[in-house]
This record gives C-alpha cells, sequence and structure tokens, in this order.
C-alpha cells in the first residue's frame, strides 16, 4: 500500500484511527502490529513471509546473543549473513550474475526474482537491534510482537527512516498521546503527503519525459531542466514520504528522528550528508564507519573507510552501475573535503562571495550525482551530461518538444514552490504563535490536503484508450 | 459487496454522524477546556477528520463510465466462489474503490477545467494536448515505438510486392498521413520532423531501390485543409468521411490501371449527413473521441462539437454486411472483383466506402501481417490493400517470411 493512494488515506487511516484510539492502551500495540501487517501484505501477500522471517531470525539471533555472551560474535556473524542474503539474493543476485556472464563470458540465465518492498529498509532495522543488542546498548527483547512491531511498523517500514532500535525501544513499550502530538503529526503528514504529490511527482513527470528520450534529441537548457527537476523529484519524494512516516509516528505516539534537513543549502558534501537521508547516513556511520576504525587511525585509513562507506551506501540505493557511480561520486568529494579539511574551513567566517562558491560547487556535485542515479545506464548518464555541458552536439531539427510540452502553469508552480521548500524559510511554519497565523497555516494545510487528494484523484482516471493499431 | 445508494440508509448515517459528532464535539470542548486547547488546532483537526471520510460517504455501483468509456472494476471478494483466498485483494480492492469514491467525477473535472483556465495557448494533459485557438486535441504520437528504419521497410514492401504479383494478385500500399503531420502548426508541443524525414526516405527508396508507388496522399489532404475541410477529427486520430472519400477515388482511380472494371461511385449514391458525433467504431457506431475521452473535457464548452459530413453507401438489396472489430465482410451484388482491405483501425471507415465499388471486401485489422499470407493463399483476392496511418510504418516490418 502507498501512503499517498486513496486507500491508504479514505481507508485504511480511518479506521486505524477509530480501532487504535478507542482501545485499550494496552492493546495499542496489538492493533499497530496488525495494521502494519496488513499494511506491508496488501499489495504482495507472498512477501510477507520474508519480513516475518526476518524477524525470527533476528529474535533468534539477538536471544542467542544475549545467551550466550561467549559466542556472541558468531551468533552475530551468523544471522548478519542470513539478513544480508536475503537482501543479496533479491536485490543484487541478478545483478552479480549479469556481471559474472560479462567478465567470465558465460550465459547462466538470470533469476525471476522481483524484489519484496522495503527490503533494504527493514533489513537495515534488524541489523541495527542485533548490532546493539551485542554491543550491550539495549536489552534483548524477548517479546517477539514487541520486535515485530519494531521492525514491521509500517510508517517507516517502505521508505525509511531507518529508526534505530534504542531510538524506540521505551517508546513502544511506554508512550504517550497528547492532543499537540496528533495534531502536529496530522500536519506533517499532509506536509509529507504535497510535497510527495504536488511537488515531487509533477518534477517526475517532467524528469521522466526527457530522461525517456535519447540525450541527442533535446536541447542543452532541456537537459539542465530534466536534472534540476529530478534532483527536485528525488528531494520531495524521500523527504516527503519521511514527512509522512514522522508524522504518522507522532499520531501514534512515536517520535522518529529527522530524516533531512534542507540538504540543498549545504555548503560542501561533508554538510550535505549531514543533511540529506539522515537516517541512513548515522546508520553507516555507527555500524559500518566507526567498526571500521572511523577517524582514529590517521588520514589514510579514515579516506579509506569513507570510500568503503560511500561505495556501500551507492550499492544500498540499487543493483546497478549507476548507483556504485554515484556512490563513489559522493565518496570521492568527501574524501576530497577532508583532506583539505573541510570541517575547519566551515568554521571560519567567510566572504559573501565564498559563501555562493562553496554553495554552487555543492549543487554542482550533487545535481550531476542525480544524473548517474536517473539514467538507466552509465552510457545515457555520460551522454546525457555530454548534453548538459554542450559537448553532445544537437541538431535542431532533431529536438522534437517544445520547452512548453515540459513546463505548463502547474508545473511552473511546482517549480516555484520546489524552489522555496527546498530552503528553510517555511521551517517554522507549524509552531508560529500568533492565532492569526495559526488560522492561516492551518487553512493552508487544508487546502494542501485538498489538492493533494485531488491529483491522487486524477491518478486513477483511466480511461479506454481504443488505440490499438 | 457494493453499496447502493439507499435514501432512508444514507440519512440514518447523516442522523448517526450528527449524534456522534454532537458528542465528539462535546467531548473535545470538555477537553479543550480543561487542557486548554486553542479552538483553531481542534477545529483543524475536525475538519481533517471529516475530510477523511467524505470518499466513503457514498459509493457508486454503476457498471460504466460513460467519460472513460469503459467498464468500472468490480469488487472482488477476499474468498473466492471457490473457497480461495484471493492473493490479489488488495490490488483489486484498490481498483474498486479508485473506480467508484465519492465525488470522483467532480474531483476530475474540477481539475481538467482548472488546468484548462490556468493555461494560456494550450493545456496537455498527460498524452492530450489542447490547442485553445485551433480548438482541436492531439495525442502525443511521437514514440519511441514508432520509429523505423526505412530500408527494412522498403524491403519487407517488396517481399510483400513479389509476392502478390507471383500470384496475380494486385496490390497497393497506402499510407494516410498523421494528425500532427497534417496539423503541424496546430500542434503546438512538438514537430514531428523525425517521422515526415523517415517518410519521406521510405518512399524515396521505396521508388528508387523496389520500384514500389507508396500511396501517401499528403498535398490533396493538406489542399482539404486549405479548403476549410476536416481531415481530422478535432478530438480523434481518425480521418473523416470526407478524408476517407477522396482517398477512396485515388485508390479506385489507381486500381483501376489493373482492374478495369472498376470504378468511383458517385456522391450522390451516398448518403450524406451531418452529426455531432466524433468517431465511429467497426459497425458505425458513433462514440468519443480518443483524444477527448484522454482530457475528461467539455466539447460543448471549448467548440470541440463541430458537425461532420459521413459518407453512408446505401447498399443495395441482397447485400450482406458483417461487421466485427478483428474482421469484416461486405457483399455488394453492384461492385467488382473481390478485395483484401488490411491495416489497422483506418481500415473502419475506408470499408464502408469501398466496399461500394468492390464485389466483395473482406477487411483484416491485423496487429501483424504474418498470418494474412495463409488467408491470401486461400481466398485468392483480386486486390490486396494495405491501408494505415503513418504512425503505423513500423508494422510493415511483417512482411518477413513471404
Amino acid at each position: 500500500m502507498l501512503f499517498s493512494s486513496m486507500t491508504f488515506i479514505f481507508i485504511f487511516l480511518p479506521l486505524l484511527f477509530i480501532s487504535y484510539f478507542s482501545v485499550k492502551k494496552e492493546l495499542r500495540n496489538t492493533v499497530l502490529l496488525i495494521a502494519s501487517i496488513i499494511f506491508y501484505a496488501w499489495g504482495e501477500p507472498r512477501y510477507l513471509a520474508i519480513m516475518l522471517l526476518t524477524i525470527v531470525i533476528n529474535y533468534l539471533g539477538a536471544v542467542l546473543i544475549d545467551n550466550y555472551r561467549k559466542a556472541d560474535k558468531l551468533f552475530l556473524i551468523l544471522t548478519v549473513i542470513a539478513d544480508l542474503s536475503f537482501l543479496i539474493y533479491f536485490k543484487y543476485f541478478n545483478f552479480i550474475l549479469t556481471n559474472v556472464n560479462n567478465i567470465f563470458s558465460l550465459n547462466i540465465s538470470a533469476l525471476n526474482v522481483v524484489m519484496p518492498i522495503g527490503i533494504s529498509f527493514y533489513t537495515f532495522q534488524a541489523m541495527s537491534y542485533l548490532i546493539d543488542v551485542y554491543r550491550k546498548e539495549v536489552k534483548v527483547q524477548k517479546d517477539i510482537y514487541k520486535l515485530s512491531l519494531y521492525i514491521c511498523l509500517f510508517p517507516q517500514l517502505v521508505a525509511g527512516p531507518i529508526v534505530k532500535y534504542h531510538d524506540v525501544e521505551e517508546q513502544i513499550n511506554n508512550r504517550e498521546i497528547d492532543f499537540e502530538s496528533i495534531s502536529l503529526g496530522v500536519k506533517r503528514f499532509i506536509i509529507g503527503l504535497s510535497k510527495k504529490v504536488l511537488i515531487a511527482n509533477t518534477m517526475g513527470a517532467i524528469a521522466d519525459k526527457i530522461f525517456i528520450q535519447s540525450p541527442d534529441t533535446f536541447s542543452h537548457l532541456t537537459a539542465w531542466l530534466g536534472a534540476v527537476a529530478y534532483t527536485f523529484q528525488i528531494y520531495f519524494d524521500f523527504s516527503g514520504y519521511s514527512d509522512m512516516a514522522i508524522g504518522l509516528g507522532l499520531i501514534f505516539g512515536f517520535r522518529f528522528m529527522e530524516n533531512f534537513n534542507y540538504p540543498y543549502i549545504s555548503k560542501s558534501i561533508t554538510e550535505f550528508w549531514r543533511r540529506w537521508h539522515i537516517s541512513l547516513s548515522t546508520w553507516f556511520k555507527q555500524y559500518v564507519y566507526i567498526s571500521l576504525g572511523g577517524n582514529r587511525n590517521g588520514l589514510f585509513a579514515t579516506c579509506r573507510n569513507l570510500g568503503i562507506v560511500f561505495l556501500l551506501t551507492g550499492i544500498w540505493h540499487g543493483a546497478s552501475w549507476n548507483f556504485i557511480v554515484w556512490g563513489i561520486w559522493h565518496g570521492f568529494f568527501i574524501i576530497l573535503e577532508k583532506i583539505y579539511n573541510i570541517k575547519e574551513f566551515e568554521k571560519q567566517k567567510h566572504k559573501i562571495q565564498t559563501e555562493v562558491l562553496m554553495h554552487l560547487y555543492c549543487i554542482f556535485v550533487f545535481v550531476i550525482g542525480w544524473i548517474f542515479f536517473r539514467a538507466d545506464n552509465l552510457h545515457y548518464a555520460l551522454k546525457y551530461l555530454a548534453n548538459m555541458f554542450g559537448i553532445l552536439r544537437v541538431c535542431p531539427d532533431d529536438v522534437i518538444f517544445s520547452n512548453w510540452y515540459y513546463l505548463g502553469t502547474f508545473e511552473t508552480i511546482a517549480f516555484v514552490a520546489a524552489i522555496l521548500c527546498s530552503v528553510p524559510i517555511f521551517k517554522n511554519m507549524l509552531f508560529v504563535k500568533s492565532e492569526i497565523a495559526r488560522i492561516g497555516v492551518n487553512v493552508w494545510l487544508l487546502v494542501l490536503f485538498f489538492f493533494s487528494t485531488l491529483f491522487i484523484a486524477v491518478g486513477t482516471y483511466n480511461p479506454f484508450i481504443y488505440f490499438r493499431f | 459487496m457494493v453499496m447502493g445508494f439507499d435514501k432512508l440508509f444514507f440519512i440514518s448515517v447523516i442522523i448517526l454522524f450528527f449524534l456522534l459528532t454532537y458528542k465528539i464535539v462535546d467531548k473535545v470542548i470538555e477537553f479543550k477546556n480543561s487542557k486548554n486547547i486553542s479552538i483553531t488546532e481542534i477545529l483543524f483537526l475536525c475538519a481533517f477528520c471529516l475530510f477523511l471520510f467524505i470518499p466513503t460517504l457514498y459509493i457508486t455501483d454503476a457498471k460504466e463510465s460513460k467519460s472513460e468509456h469503459r467498464t468500472l472494476a468490480k469488487w472482488e471478494n477476499f474468498i473466492t466462489a471457490d473457497k480461495r483466498i484471493n492473493y490479489k485483494f488488495g490490488k483489486n480492492f484498490d481498483n474498486w474503490f479508485n473506480d467508484r469514491f465519492f465525488l470522483r467525477e467532480n474531483l476530475l473535472r474540477f481539475y481538467y477545467n482548472l488546468k484548462l483556465a490556468l493555461n494560456y495557448k494550450f493545456v496537455l494533459y498527460d498524452n492530450v494536448s489542447y490547442n485553445k485557438k485551433a480548438k482541436m486535441l492531439f495525442y502525443n504520437y511521437f514514440k519511441k515505438d514508432y520509429i523505423y528504419k526505412p530500408e527494412e521497410i522498403a524491403a519487407s514492401l517488396n517481399r510483400f510486392y513479389s509476392f502478390c504479383d507471383k500470384n496475380n494478385i494486385v496490390c497497393r500500399v497506402v499510407i494516410v498521413p498523421q494528425k500532427d503531420i497534417l496539423y503541424e502548426d496546430d500542434c503546438l508541443l512538438y514537430k514531428n520532423n523525425i517521422n515526415r524525414k523517415l517518410l519521406k526516405d521510405l518512399l524515396s527508396i521505396s521508388h528508387k531501390k523496389y520500384g514500389i508507388d507508396i500511396m501517401y496522399p499528403i498535398d490533396d489532404l493538406e489542399q482539404m485543409i486549405d479548403d476549410d475541410e476536416y481531415v481530422h477529427y478535432k478530438t480523434d486520430n481518425h480521418i473523416t468521411d470526407s478524408a476517407v472519400y477522396l482517398i477512396y477515388e485515388k485508390i479506385i482511380k489507381d486500381l483501376k490501371k489493373d482492374l478495369p472494371l472498376l470504378s468511383v461511385v458517385p456522391k450522390k449514391k451516398f448518403e450524406k449527413f451531418k452529426d455531432k458525433d466524433i468517431r465511429y467504431d467497426y459497425n458505425r457506431e458513433f462514440t468519443k473521441g480518443i483524444e477527448s475521452r484522454m482530457s475528461f473535457l467539455d466539447e460543448e464548452k471549448l467548440g470541440l462539437k463541430v458537425k461532420y459530413r459521413y459518407y453512408d453507401y446505401i447498399f443495395p438489396a441482397k447485400s450482406v454486411i458483417k461487421a466485427k472489430k478483428a474482421y469484416s465482410y461486405f457483399k455488394n451484388p453492384d461492385g467488382k472483383y473481390k478485395l483484401f482491405l488490411v491495416g489497422g483501425s483506418y481500415t473502419e471507415s475506408m470499408s464502408y466506402i469501398i466496399a461500394s465499388s468492390f464485389n466483395e471486401v473482406h477487411k483484416y485489422r491485423l496487429p501483424d501481417f504474418k498470418k494474412l499470407r495463409k488467408t491470401i493463399l486461400k481466398e485468392k483476392p483480386d486486390a490486396v490493400v494495405v491501408y494505415m496511418s503513418s504512425v503505423y510504418i513500423n508494422k510493415l516490418k511483417n512482411f518477413k517470411g513471404w
């Protein structure tokens, strides 16, 4: 089930609200657990088994680690291998096979495997719990239902944020729900939904129209338009989903960590990664970077560790060389900034021109990175970049679509909104003190909710196109 | 389980809802007074909760959507009739609810009209654009799948022509220019330069290398437009009967070189009528145009509903007409020769008009031409005419193995 669907908003949520708020406090976890399982199984019930198996394996793994401390490392390794096996099989197997075939000139057929939705997220969540138990940072959860709730809690199940067990352990056992958190949660949910439906989907439609064409059939301006559109699409899609997850969490009494903090205002890639997909970067920092030694063993080791982390970050995002190149691209700049001690540089005061240059440098890096992320393959990405920088020759006769094909009034409005919402202008909108301002904000949020519903409803329009040969 | 619109039930729901809301508001006021919460926040949450229940207030039990020209998704049980679990229940439910929630059509109409109001020269809806000045809809015909290699098509056509020649069958290929080529100036979103170039190359290679003259009546149709006649419908990608008749004349005059008994049936033998309906199906059922279906616009208000001249041949007594989508058969005792008319949806309108000249017309709508070879060898027509829109030239590569 998707958050931005009619079924979720107008059937699932109302029923869940009624059930959750009408039962006794002791039964609320059960209601949430059942709802999360229904949520996950709704679209593809077969893959529920993989998630449930992950829960059981990690439950047993943690119990064994806790009960047999002398062999805790062994149980940790075995359980992590089991977790990663699922992930590798469903997400990476065919990619690995394709590359093996290419390298060794073999012809092994690919498996007919469909990746279960959210597997990257819940696997990492499960592993974070396991490692925390191993490190004795949290007590083992002996109640499998509570552990299940942690792993498959529906707000963050399919698209994060990746919630670490120690952040929610107390909240699973005991959480308070008050009017303010419900109100704030609803508002956060509406903001997330609007980001996703009104901005991200609109930007996505522009990017899709451009990226489906060969790069030598559109102008340099169109290439930049596509790049910027995708830059906004991915941010608002992801951060919108995170906002919805955080909002839903608040409604049900959970406080999840923030996942995005206006990454596009960053002045260095180091700063960018402090603001982008924070839950993933902290996960890698805590469980990979620090385990490898972090920055404790000199500059070379630090750079090596950063390189490994970003390589893995790229791999985590998808089974394709594009994502790996994207990860390496960011890793390269992170390492470069480390070598040139960017943190110290950031602490100093600079002229406005320097700040602007730093900001432009950062934009350049992440926009280019997104081309690799979005393109179907490396060859397309390189051709696209060549077009962006005027290296690729485009014959005017081959340019099919005018710019109006990409930018109507709605799209232009969405673009302006995307630019404004990428910066923290409206950061404290939900915390205004003045009553009139609060009325204005609430009315605006209801209008946004109406328009989000409108756009979702339009997506259900499906005329029979008697357009067959 | 489909909820119908039962008035008594609806009244009961409204009253219960009021009583429940009254109780809730009472609790909320008590809550507000004890917790000192802003009334703005309370109203906001109430409004949000109210919003959440609106789409489920009424679920339509209609079977079809006239605007979308399709049947609406039906309810599928979680346990099927043969006592199995329906693993697609989630998807089925989504489809059912997406088709039937309350105020769906109103929301759609609001969206499409809002978009229309906010855009100046033209509006783009997914794959359809509406030119506000020309008052015309255009489907986005430019798709990668429609790109072809002229050499490959020409070679394939050569195989078709050779086959026909070997079997003493007269053959012709007629390509009708697509809407975005003929109305290039009104199709503001794009210029179909690639297809123009490919077509030019195809005509040239076919003629020079294989001696094949593909009929491509673009000049005559452009002249029609200059004479203020509609070649394509405003709201559909197909051509009007006026254009079909023009092309029919050209085909018959050309075929007459090889089939001397053929003649063009004059217009007076056709019942000519004007109607506001915009396209038709294989059995002359006049339905909404494809492009208008995709745009959910009020055609009346937008000047899209114009009257077109339709030509209905007055078939003589003892004629036989069996019209179906994939295959139609016409028997006209006044006509001469047996014709196979093959192609896509463009053959629909042509079949009713060209049947005036031929004794028998077999119309085939085929996804590819591979199976046609056997049928031709079996039926032995006097002529085969491949007749299609330039959008689908790619299909002509299917004469492989002929």
